[in-house]
């Protein structure tokens, strides 16, 4: 018990946080590899459709409850820095959904797939943490 | 808002990333303090107040017309 804290203690938090999201972010990428995999195959049974289905979300909601926990571990600036780039990406996101909306009633582009929304929002949060640091720094 | 941060932080010798780990907070968030970039919140501003030994009127203040 006692080297177990000792080893924990030697770890630097901020590397703890980053590996920490790192690993659930494989986490993510391997879950969703998997039910994409199976789900394209088009399994009849349908306790697997639902159990890749669950398998992909909490990939994903593992992701983003490691990202919220480094986010509040971080001081108030780098916090508010992330509220900007969240709320930047809301917006953008917001804004791509808006416009594919009426393109496609326009008859411009074909269906877009539900799940562009949230790669975009992924990207566009990522791309706006990236700029607010830039600007800020 | 403007500060005195750059000026007390040069009196005591410290860098950014020595009076950020005492106030607890990043070196990159006494940087956007001093540049002007971020106002701090009112703990934060209290806490590098004390530790300068002053008020936080005397650490930071409101510019003309804020």
């Amino acid at each position: 018990m006692g080297a177990e804290n000792l080893s924990r203690e030697k770890v630097d938090p901020s590397v703890r946080l980053v590996g920490m999201v790192a690993g659930s972010l494989a986490l993510w990428f391997v879950s969703l590899v998997i039910a994409t995999l199976v789900l394209n195959q088009e399994p009849h049974n349908r306790w697997l459709r639902a159990a890749m289905v669950l398998l992909a979300v909490l990939g994903f909601a593992a992701w983003m409850w490691s990202s919220f926990v480094a986010i509040r571990a971080q001081d108030e600036f780098t916090q508010r820095l992330h509220l900007i780039a969240m709320a930047a990406a809301f917006a953008l996101t917001g804004l791509a959904a808006f416009t594919v909306d009426f393109m496609q009633r326009a008859g411009f582009v074909d269906d877009v797939p539900t799940g562009a929304l949230w790669m975009v929002m992924v990207l566009t949060w990522w791309l706006s943490m990236f700029v607010t640091h830039r600007i800020y720094r | 808002m403007k500060n005195r941060l750059r000026v007390l932080r040069a009196e005591q010798n410290w860098s950014q990333a020595e009076l950020g780990m005492r106030v607890g907070v990043s070196r990159q968030a006494i940087n956007a303090i001093e540049t002007g970039k971020y106002d701090p919140s009112l703990p934060l501003a209290m806490k590098v107040a004390r530790l300068f030994g002053k008020t936080v009127e005397e650490v930071f203040s409101l510019e003309d017309g804020e």
